[in-house]
């Protein structure tokens, strides 16, 4: 295991967390991995440690290398729908682990992004605005070496829907008085394969950011896969008890996300 | 993550690898961990790389600290240079000196598992039987039951000498001597002292019979020890954990046998009283 922390340049808040594998010589699908990077939650404001180390080590037990990404979080001041300082971040990591891939031993062209609530909403952004020119511009990387080649998209917040109006919360983090920029309205063309999952009862995010983001996809023809389960609250990682602040937590019936993503991912990276 | 590298100051091959996860406050069931030790399969001639990251992390992922113990291997294959106690000596180190640990790592000194693979089945199960010898903390300078193991998890192990033995195993152990090889072949040693323990193994092996498995326990049944044993039809020796990043051919990509993982799960939690 490669263990260490990388620095974003300038930007002494923000770092990468590596957990790449020891190759393994004589395998049948050769010692190049795929990798994934996550994303952690907690609405901008702080980075849950529950959806960070636990998720790359699985990754890891998987045959993925992995990577935590520490990204920017709101300060007083930033305004929801114009803060973007997390797309950079997560641009300069996607491009740091591509850059890095012959000494890593990784798929450049297999490196996906995880995202939960509030990390799933930077990796969508990164899903639906990779492209951006000023992007790799401003960070002074090749042109689409931040492109993510699949997203895994967890409890994410995602989109602004007539549900706002419902009154219903529908915002994490930020002052919370107007709502993000709704990410189903970028999709294009330009957006990877995507896996959602949600919970129907989530009282935080409500299903109907997976749903509208979903029904984006499958406008403009990318491949996805989305699963509601009708039981559990916002921010169940992986459903175990290890990571479960209550009873309510461990979620054995949900924990299924896990099973199905790596069959996902599986099947897009041609995997075995 | 807590990732390095312990080196054994009498043996500097010998090595402790730590995969101890970060803290988590808040959660149900504190922030103390259990930990369960690692010890690669190889003949006691090497240590498979395809038997130890790949596991730790697996254990991580449940929540568990988990360590690969590189110990002591005849790479010469050299009968006439034997082993003997040494990688029980190296299992013992390692116990002793993470349960010594175990408040800086936030784990729980009395659930701490050893888990071995093939010939690093054996490893561990030596240190389940041996474990209470007096020898040992003398020779090692460390508290007496400072190196006992809470539980096992036996993968596809050696333990026999004589008719179902893995003779390159006990070769390399032991010397070419059946008297020797006797002395550790350990369904003999089995007693009150084992901890609850989990094995696994295919029918078809044909590297390390499976009786090697069947008659540790019918020795732990002798001795009303708590144990699993789940015999699987299909597959080689050494599956690992039975998939694709560990497969070395088609033949080791083999899910309904990869099934012995969530079963030893469901073991250690209940033998370690997790939720």
């Amino acid at each position: 295991m490669l263990c260490q922390t990388i620095q974003r340049p300038g930007v002494p808040e923000v770092s990468l967390k590596t957990f790449v594998m020891d190759p393994i010589p004589g395998m049948l699908e050769g010692d190049i991995r795929p990798a994934v990077i996550v994303c952690p939650g907690g609405g901008y404001t702080h980075l849950s440690a529950r959806e960070g180390e636990n998720i790359a080590v699985w990754l890891n037990a998987n045959g993925f290398h992995a990577f935590v990404l520490h990204y920017s979080l709101m300060k007083k001041g930033d305004h929801p729908k114009t803060f973007d300082k997390p797309l950079f971040d997560l641009s300069w990591a996607m491009a740091c682990v591509r850059s890095h891939s012959e000494e890593w031993r990784l798929d450049p062209e297999r490196i996906a992004v995880i995202g939960f609530s509030a990390g799933g909403h930077l990796a969508a952004s990164l899903g639906v605005s990779w492209n951006r020119p000023e992007i790799a511009q401003e960070l002074g990387i090749p042109q689409g070496s931040n492109r993510p080649n699949a997203l895994i998209l967890s409890y994410a917040v995602l989109s602004e829907g007539p549900f706002d109006r419902r009154g219903v919360p529908t915002r994490t983090g930020g002052d919370g008085a107007e709502p993000w920029e709704g990410h189903d309205t970028k999709v294009g063309e330009h957006t990877p394969p995507c896996f959602l999952w949600h919970t129907g009862e989530d009282q935080v995010v409500p299903v109907e950011n997976s749903l509208l983001f979903a029904a984006a996809l499958r406008r403009h023809n990318i491949p996805f896969e989305l699963h509601v389960f009708e039981k559990g609250g916002h921010g169940l990682s992986t459903c175990q008890a290890d990571v479960a602040g209550s009873p309510a937590g461990i979620m054995p019936e949900n924990r299924q996300w896990m099973g199905l993503c790596l069959t996902f991912l599986r099947r897009q990276f041609h995997m075995r | 993550m807590l990732y390095e590298t312990i080196t054994r100051e009498k043996n500097p091959e010998v090595t402790l690898k730590t995969f101890v996860m970060d803290p988590i406050p808040g959660m149900l069931g504190g922030d103390i961990r259990p930990a369960v030790v690692i010890c690669p399969g190889g003949a006691y001639a090497f240590l498979s790389p395809r038997e130890s990251e790949s596991l730790a992390v697996w254990f991580n992922a449940n929540g568990f600290h988990a360590f690969v113990l590189n110990y002591s291997v005849n790479q010469e294959r050299d009968s006439k240079k034997p082993l003997k106690d040494r990688p029980l000596m190296d299992a013992s180190w390692a116990l002793s000196l993470i349960r010594a640990r175990a408040g800086e790592w936030h784990l729980d000194p009395e659930r701490i598992a050893i888990m071995g693979f093939s010939a690093g089945g054996h490893a561990a199960a030596s240190l389940g039987v041996f474990w209470n010898r007096e020898d040992i903390p003398q020779k090692l300078g460390i508290p007496k039951n400072s190196n006992k193991p809470n539980a096992l998890v036996l993968c596809y192990p050696v333990i026999l000498a004589g008719e179902f033995s893995h003779m390159g195993s006990l070769a390399n152990l032991c010397g070419d001597d059946p008297e020797e090889q006797l002395k550790m072949s350990l369904d003999r040693f089995v007693g009150e002292q084992t901890p609850p323990t989990f094995l696994w193994h295919t029918m078809e092996d044909g590297s390390v019979p499976v009786e090697n498995s069947m008659f540790f326990a019918a020795a732990l049944r002798r001795y009303n020890v708590p144990f699993e044993l789940h015999i699987f039809e299909k597959g080689g020796h050494g599956l690992s954990t039975c998939q694709a990043d560990v497969s070395g051919s088609e033949s080791g990509i083999l899910p309904e046998t990869g099934r012995w993982m969530e079963l030893c799960l469901t073991f250690l939690r209940r033998q370690f009283k997790m939720l």
